[in-house]
């Protein structure tokens, strides 16, 4: 599934195993090595820079007192990446709650409609993509990072929102379509 | 099925799975096959297709400036005084709500017990007595200044720790098994605990170093109903970190692990203020 550069470093075992020992110099390291990457999935997944920030400093505290758990069977940036997706999606279903006690008239699950007024027009050619996932709805744009951009296949986008196999590639479609839409406007 | 020339309709239902390479050879070639002499759908195979390509290529963003220093705060070590409370902050509704159920049950049955007559014609106990202990002793010994905390094994924090729960005993991916197996048979390590359960153990295990000295001073049905209540309360820890071992991210259950423990301090505080048996 996650095929990554940093996942590969060989420094990470050790750093690991200080960090677990309480050495936060070590996990600092870590943060340095992974940050990028937990930053780029917090934000494209959410949306937002700013909040991607928010997020990748959630995702980093999550794993610091986690760490003592982390046995080692996966690498380091495995599992830092399904700690940031949890970290995101738990944080999306808590927004859509929230945001369906203020707002009765929602529509459908709380997801808005693709807004081509925040994809900035011109694009023709060139397929800034992450601009454009800005204007998903965000069950989709999560779908489509998680795939697409993240590699992960269909069931385990399932697993991890809940959702069924087929449910995850319908929305996948929705997504590739809407952004079609969207970079061709 | 294999001469049939299909409709944007048709291909529009059929392009999920062609992108994704599930459909036999057959429907594909059908597809593509009307693409040929399809704008609308040849322009579609064509844009999505290069959609996959880039998404697959996006660099690494960065953030704007080093989130360091703010995760660094928030990994400080904390000191937990006693008596401290959980402000309840990102508690849901549903958490507190039976968080307060459980508290009500066991501080009924505690109550129960020390305000029921006794079946042998004794004079009941006063309940505002004053204990013979001193409970406050008890309760800011983990915090004494100068006192040094060593590092607690699962034992001392959660003495069924060491026991399988019915979750421990399911099948597992051989890593999970394996430390399951381990837990069977040795004492869980102290890099496991969570920093609650580092943060609590002291106390912990002091309450309880007191509860087992004023055994002989309570009623036997008042030790009773309270190992119960230890035994449902331990139970509780066992599953949340058993959990945790299969889902490390959870918020859900660190909350539950949490407020387990927060419960197991609860009532071993009550108890010790509780009075002897007259």
């Amino acid at each position: 599934m996650l095929t990554s550069t940093t996942s590969a470093s060989p420094d990470d075992s050790a750093d690991v195993a200080l960090a677990v020992a309480g050495d936060r110099r070590a996990f600092e390291r870590l943060y340095r090595t992974h940050v990028n990457r937990v930053f780029s999935l917090c934000t494209r997944m959410c949306g937002s820079r700013m909040r991607g920030e928010e997020l990748t400093q959630d995702v980093f505290v999550r794993a610091w007192e986690k760490l003592p758990q982390f046995r080692g069977d996966a690498q380091f940036s495995t599992w830092i990446h399904r700690v940031a997706v949890n970290i995101v999606l738990t944080d999306r279903k808590n927004e859509a709650r929230n945001r369906k006690r203020m707002v009765e008239d929602e529509s459908e699950d709380g997801e808005t409609p693709l807004q081509k007024a925040s994809v900035t027009p011109g694009y023709g050619d060139r397929m800034d993509i992450t601009a454009a996932l800005e204007g998903l709805p965000p069950g989709a744009r999560q779908i489509f990072v998680l795939h697409d951009i993240e590699g992960y296949k269909h069931e385990e986008i399932a697993e991890m929102c809940g959702i069924t196999a087929g449910g995850s590639k319908a929305q996948l479609h929705r997504a590739r379509l809407l952004l079609r839409e969207a970079l061709t406007a | 099925m294999i001469d049939k020339h299909l409709t944007c309709t048709e291909c529009d239902e059929l392009f999920p799975d062609y992108f994704e390479g599930e459909l036999d050879e057959a429907r594909r070639r059908m597809i593509e096959t009307h693409a040929s002499t399809c704008a609308r759908c040849q322009g579609v195979i064509r844009d999505i297709a290069s959609i996959q390509q880039t998404a697959a290529n996006l660099p690494e963003l960065a953030p704007s400036r080093d989130l360091w220093q703010g995760i660094e705060a928030r990994i400080q070590p904390t000191v937990v005084a006693i008596g401290e409370r959980r402000d309840g902050h990102g508690l849901s509704r549903r958490m507190l709500g039976l968080a307060a159920a459980a508290l009500v049950v066991i501080s009924s049955s505690l109550t129960y017990v020390v305000a029921r007559p006794p079946a042998s014609g004794k004079k009941p106990a006063p309940v505002a007595e004053k204990p013979r202990s001193s409970p406050t002793t008890v309760a800011t010994n983990a915090t004494e200044p100068g006192a040094t905390p060593t590092t607690p094994t699962a034992e001392q924090v959660d003495p069924a720790a060491a026991r399988p729960s019915a979750l421990e005993t399911g099948a597992r991916v051989p890593s999970v098994r394996n430390a399951t197996r381990s837990a069977r048979t040795s004492l869980v390590s102290a890099s496991q605990l969570s920093r609650a359960e580092l943060a609590l153990a002291p106390e912990i295990a002091e309450l309880q170093r007191t509860l087992n000295q004023k055994r002989a001073e309570l009623d036997p049905s008042t030790v009773k109903i309270v190992e119960d209540n230890l035994a449902l309360i331990d139970a509780a820890v066992r599953q949340a970190r058993a959990a945790l071992l299969r889902d490390p991210a959870s918020g859900f259950l660190t909350e539950q692990l949490d407020n387990a423990l927060q419960k197991k301090v609860e009532l071993l505080r009550t108890v010790a203020l509780l009075p002897s048996r007259s």
